[in-house]
């Protein structure tokens, strides 16, 4: 895949704070999840690409131009932050085209582009309704057209699931993952929602206290893990019994799903037969999966810096 | 059965790829939304009726002295305000307009959050206060120069002669125009900078207008109560006054609106104290824009 943004040995101080220290990375095409605590210099990174801010040192570079000292790199480029952002006085369809204008659009084909992105955030019908009358969700979504009215290259996606209820949430989220699959747009979704990611992007980039500190594919952190899960519906203690007889231990805490940590290829086998012997009956067995919150508990930064799963 | 004549079909999301026309292209797009912003367009019938009254209330006098220029005649003509000191009374008007209108130009990016969508865009926060500053001055030329050309033409028409009426008076042209220049500038610049102190349009309003009227009356009172040097130098503290002077400097004629006082101050002093009231607001505007971030 392309590599669409790089950073090389960029660092942010403000002061003697230290916001990003000397990191390098690179995002390909595709949707990528940037993570982290907050504080950690996500806000930092995306303002260093978008060009707002100037570097402390080494480059933020977007297709291999400097933003900062090259406004027209920006040309391609879509933000959607996630304060409000939205005039009240105005419908979707002027907002949109006047901003497609100032991203360089001629007039008419800003029109027809606010029009034709209005219909595919699935705001169609309201477009001549102050944005002032929206509903909450139907602002996320006008904030998500602005970033995507002049068909930028990379967009970036700051907390796009702010303050929306679980349906608007679920459309949102199916939205963003049709920008990287039927729009061809790639994004960098900043998000304290380790959900989100699972759910809409391809990579992850981990980013805490100003350092990376993983990257990679989001499957690669989600995969299936060695632990196995079995749930039963009675005769939880005779399984118990019935597996250390058979040299598997089994842990959990009493009422939940037996855990069994590193499992033999022959070991199914073992719970198969103990399952008959001890007559419980079966009601899941499957194997665990990494999720992407384990990253954090690794490091004890989950709570502190309220991040979530978002289920 | 009739055969269909067409069918839609949706066609799913397609890329762009027209022209994309670049940051003066986005400069215009600023400039051209600061002009619509100022006077309603593409709002409710509200945002349109502050600006409508306003200059409904700019272009009022003139069309007053059309009218009576047309019924006086050749002989009444003269004793009504011309172009050369319609403003001395026709200020205030401008001036409020000026305070009320200009601010909503930055007011409403900042408070509403739109401004850092422009940052991201592919110009620079000097692109974007350049464009609204020029918006507003684009607008307050048409708001003081429109009224003159009225007058002027009116009163044109209204003479004995128009052709000879022209020909006597054709420098009076040029003269309005730089003088209308003049005040558009002065009035431009100063609410706008006020409106960098604050995300309330009323607020921005009030502290111009507020600016304008202490001036006058302290810069009139002290003025007048001690007379003399001293008080032509202190007659310069009415600041909404200023383009007054310098549009009698351009018609070459003696001041008979507020401040008049200044008079007496060499021209030289009155010119560098109206671009002093210029400059810094214009100064402060740009240095405050150009470290604005999203």
């Amino acid at each position: 895949m392309a590599e669409l943004l790089q950073a090389a040995g960029l660092s942010k101080h403000y002061g003697s704070t230290v916001a990003l220290d000397s990191v390098d990375f690179a995002v390909p095409s595709g949707i990528t999840g940037l993570l982290g605590p907050n504080g950690a210099g996500k806000s930092t990174a995306i303002k260093l690409f978008l060009g707002l801010l100037e570097p402390t040192g080494g480059q933020a570079l977007v297709m291999g131009e400097e933003p900062y000292s090259l406004p027209a790199a920006r040309s391609r480029l879509g933000y959607m932050p996630e304060h409000d952002c939205l005039p009240s006085a105005i419908t979707a369809s002027e907002f949109l085209t006047h901003m497609a204008r100032v991203s360089g659009l001629p007039a008419a084909d800003a029109r027809t582009r606010a029009a034709d992105t209005l219909r595919h955030v699935g705001l169609d019908e309201e477009r001549y309704r102050s944005i002032g009358e929206y509903s909450t969700g139907m602002k996320q979504r006008v904030k998500l057209a602005q970033a995507i009215v002049h068909d930028p290259v990379m967009v970036f996606l700051d907390e796009p699931t702010a303050g929306l209820d679980p349906m608007g949430r679920e459309e949102m989220l199916d939205l963003i993952r049709r920008i990287g699959t039927d729009f061809g747009i790639s994004a960098l979704v900043s998000t304290h929602l380790m959900g989100d990611v699972e759910r809409t992007c391809d990579e992850i980039l981990v980013i805490d206290a100003g350092r990376v500190t993983h990257q990679g594919a989001v499957k690669g952190f989600t995969e299936e893990t060695q632990t196995m899960y079995i749930e039963v519906d009675d005769r939880r203690d005779q399984l118990v019994a019935a597996l250390a007889d058979r040299g598997i231990e089994a842990n959990g805490d009493g009422h939940g799903p037996l855990l069994i940590e590193n499992l033999s290829d022959d070991g199914f086998d073992a719970i198969r037969d103990a399952l008959v012997a001890s007559g419980a009956p079966l009601r899941r067995l499957a194997p665990g999966r990494a999720q992407l919150s384990d990253i954090f508990k690794a490091s004890g930064t989950e709570r502190e810096s309220g991040m979530s799963n978002g289920q | 059965m009739n055969k269909p004549q067409g069918e839609v079909f949706d066609i799913g999301y397609q890329p762009y790829e027209g022209a994309r026309e670049g940051r003066n292209a986005a400069r215009k797009a600023l400039l051209i939304d600061g002009m619509r912003t100022a006077l309603g367009m593409g709002r409710g019938l509200t945002a349109k009726i502050l600006p409508g009254l306003l200059f409904l209330a700019l272009l009022i006098p003139a069309l007053v002295f059309i009218i009576i220029a047309s019924v006086v005649g050749q002989t009444g003509i003269d004793d009504l305000p011309g172009v050369a000191d319609y403003y001395q009374g026709a200020i205030y008007p401008v001036l409020i307009f000026s305070a009320i209108i200009a601010p909503e130009l930055l007011t409403t990016d900042r408070r509403n959050g739109v401004l850092s969508l422009y940052l991201v865009r592919p110009i620079t926060s000097s692109d974007y206060i350049i464009g609204r500053w020029l918006a507003f001055f684009l607008l307050s030329l048409i708001v003081v120069w429109v009224p003159q050309l009225l007058l002027y033409i009116g009163v044109n028409l209204g003479s004995t002669d128009a052709w000879e009426y022209l020909r006597d008076n054709w420098d009076d042209i040029p003269r309005f125009l730089l003088a209308g220049a003049a005040l558009a500038l002065f009035t431009t610049t100063l609410p706008l900078a006020a409106a960098a102190f604050t995300d309330r349009r009323a607020i921005a309003a009030a502290l111009v207008i507020g600016i304008w009227v202490i001036a006058l009356a302290v810069g009139n009172a002290l003025s007048d109560g001690i007379g003399g040097t001293a008080g032509a130098w202190l007659a310069l503290i009415d600041i909404g006054s200023t383009p007054l002077h310098i549009n009698d400097m351009i018609f070459n004629q003696a001041s008979d609106g507020p401040g008049r006082a200044a008079e007496e101050v060499p021209k030289a002093v009155r010119i560098g104290w109206y671009l002093i009231l210029v400059a810094v607001p214009a100064a402060f505007l740009y240095m405050k824009y150009r470290k604005v971030s999203a």
